[in-house]
């Protein structure tokens, strides 16, 4: 039993130190960018759910409305003075079906890129550079908008119901699960003349970052676009 | 008294069925727009996925039988969307969303049997049961919190209370008995509402049991009895003896729609029945195969495919089997050209040579954008070669 509580401790401190930081992806390739060149920003994909006592969670449509809302906002604001220009389509506004296709491919390989680069095998000290692309029929993005660049964002985050703090406590004190919330910011760049991501970052929210407001929001995206080379 | 029971409550059901209408809910806090939010989503990705078939006449099929035992208003809110999978089902999810698999479809005798089983599938949107599912999961779920502190007590890893909670979730989130039996009663009173006619719904289960009892899988086999596609449905039997009994207590509709069905399932045949080869499951396809012929399908096809069911089962004896269907088939109507070439390569693999090639040059005067034509052309030339000299 003492071992089990000694156990959660650290996971408890591994967890919390997890909290606010981001880890920032270039590929392999080297990066120039191209001067003055428009970015095409998709609304991000975001799913908020309520973690309920039972470990159980249940999707929010009003956070993750408002989440998308915010995320899409702060993108605008944070990259209105930083790139040759920026537009935003709705992901879910008619398109062309190649178009809707890509972007669902897209999706596929950020998840992708998300589980291997970052969550998976290829930890953070292993490697910083990593090759993933969704193919030079990426151009079909831009239409006639003139973009050359594309950029996508997937957030997910979950938060604790009162009855789920409650039982964290006490789970802890018995060394039994315990399991957080949290929230994930994810973005990449696309190059659309070849496909290839050029840069990811993953952003975990500390506790101050909630992004169903529009300050928690800005920070976050912040700090997930700290790097970005545009 | 039971009998006259039942009337009562079909008719009042029959009464009740305008209040179906299903819309989206206004408050976005709730659960319930929760689980609209997430269907939502999972739509966007299926609409544009390679397995949907976006055939507009067959979707307008479809579409206009459901819409016909729903109401027009009610159907107005469904998207309905078609899957090309050789499976017996059909689902519906909390957001309106419709998936028709093309297996279900190509097994409907008639437009009947296709509305049974949408209506009640529509039944368990129209009543919400996903939502009661998913809250009945939520409080069910209580307990799984006393087993994790169970857990910690006991000193089980950490890792045992998350393997609790995820399998208590996967328990209670089905539909129940319950609420199967009031989907099948909501689909039998559109459907008949629909003036179509009362026995059909059974008629449903009836043809999935015997399919199965044919299977050539020991499993499904002794599933026949109890089978069910949706596996935590009632059984087959069971359903069939309710839907008798409210069919038995109506006073039915004559129409079927069957040449509608056929008519609009045509075009698909080839494909469908293709596709249903590639389970293995040969002898339950030779049995759908020739039930196919039976209900008015064209014989041509349906014998080829049973002769290709029986090429690919390679049991002592199934060589032959094969080369009498081909034969067969191509004296039938809508024999696809594949016959010829099936016989062409029975014929030069039994070195009848000049039949092999007359067989080969058909096949590509019938099918001349044949995929494989480059390696016909090849045989013909070896075949043309070894007959000069
Ligand atoms: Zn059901």
């Amino acid at each position: 039993m003492r071992q089990y509580l000694f156990f959660f401790v650290i996971a408890a401190a591994l967890l919390l130190s997890a909290c606010g930081t981001t880890q920032t992806k270039v590929t392999t390739n080297e990066f120039v960018a191209k001067p003055d060149a428009i970015t095409l920003i998709y609304t991000p994909n975001v799913e908020l759910s309520v973690l309920m006592a039972t470990g159980l969670t249940e999707t929010r449509a009003d956070w993750s409305t408002s989440g998308q809302e915010n995320i899409t906002n702060s993108l605008k604001t944070a990259l209105a003075n930083r790139s040759g220009g920026i537009i935003v389509r709705d992901r879910n506004e008619t398109q062309t079906a190649r178009q809707v296709q890509l972007v669902k491919l897209t999706d596929a390989v950020l998840q992708t890129s998300l589980q291997y680069d970052y969550y998976g095998r290829g930890l953070p000290t292993q490697k910083d550079q990593y090759s993933r692309s969704i193919g030079p029929g990426a151009i079909n993005l831009a239409g006639d908008s003139g973009a050359k660049y594309s950029l996508m964002v997937l957030a997910r985050g979950s938060y604790q119901s009162g009855g789920k703090v409650a039982m964290n406590i006490a789970m802890a004190a018995l060394g039994g699960p315990v399991q957080f919330g949290g929230q994930n910011l994810y973005a990449a760049l696309i190059d659309l003349e070849t496909g290839d991501i050029v840069w990811s970052n993953l952003a975990t929210a500390a506790p101050d970052a909630d992004m169903r407001d529009p300050g928690g929001a800005d920070k976050l995206v912040q700090s997930l676009l700290k790097d970005f080379p545009l | 008294m039971i009998k006259y029971l039942v009337s009562t409550l079909i008719a009042l059901t029959l009464f009740t069925t305008s209040a179906y209408a299903q819309s989206r809910p206004e408050d976005q806090s709730t659960d319930e727009a929760g689980l609209w939010y997430k269907m939502d989503k999972y739509e966007q990705a299926l609409k544009n996925s390679g397995a949907v078939i976006d055939d507009p006449e067959l979707n307008a099929y479809v579409r206009r039988v459901t819409c016909d035992i729903t109401g027009q208003e009610a159907c107005d809110k469904l998207r309905i969307y078609i899957i090309q999978e050789p499976i017996f089902n059909a689902s519906m999810a909390p957001n309106g969303m419709m998936t028709v698999y093309s297996g279900l479809l190509l097994r409907s005798e008639n437009e009947a049997q296709m509305a049974c089983v949408l209506g009640h599938e529509y039944g368990h949107f129209a009543e919400k049961h996903s939502l009661e599912g998913w809250r009945r999961a939520k409080s069910t779920s209580q307990w799984m919190i006393g087993l994790q502190f169970a857990a910690a007590f006991a000193g089980l890893p950490p890792e045992m209370g998350q393997v609790i909670n995820q399998v208590g979730s996967l328990l209670f989130y089905r539909y129940n008995r319950g609420q199967e039996t009031e989907a099948d009663t909501i689909g039998f009173n559109l459907t008949a509402k629909a003036d179509y006619h009362a026995d059909e719904c059974a008629n449903v289960w009836k043809n999935l049991i015997s399919e199965n009892e044919n299977s050539s899988f020991k499993s499904k086999r002794r599933r026949g009895k109890w089978f069910n596609p949706y596996s935590t449905h009632p059984l087959p039997k069971d359903r069939i003896n309710e839907l008798e009994a409210l069919a038995a207590s109506y006073s039915s509709g004559q129409k079927t729609g069957r040449d509608n069905h056929i008519a609009a399932i045509t075009p698909y045949l080839e494909n469908w029945m293709k596709a249903e080869l590639l389970a293995r499951d040969f002898d339950s396809n030779i049995y759908l195969f020739e039930q196919l012929k039976a209900r008015g399908f064209p014989p041509g096809m349906a014998d080829y495919y049973v002769g290709e069911a029986y090429r690919l089962r390679k049991e002592e004896g199934d060589r032959a089997r094969a080369v009498a269907m081909w034969e067969k088939a191509m004296t039938q109507e809508g024999v696809p050209a594949s016959v010829h070439r099936a016989l062409a390569e029975h014929y030069r693999k039994k070195d009848r040579k000049a039949d092999a090639l007359a067989s080969y040059q058909t096949y590509l005067a019938q099918s001349p954008q044949a995929e494989d034509r480059e390696l016909i052309l090849a045989y013909i030339n070896r075949l043309n070669k070894q007959l000069a000299n």
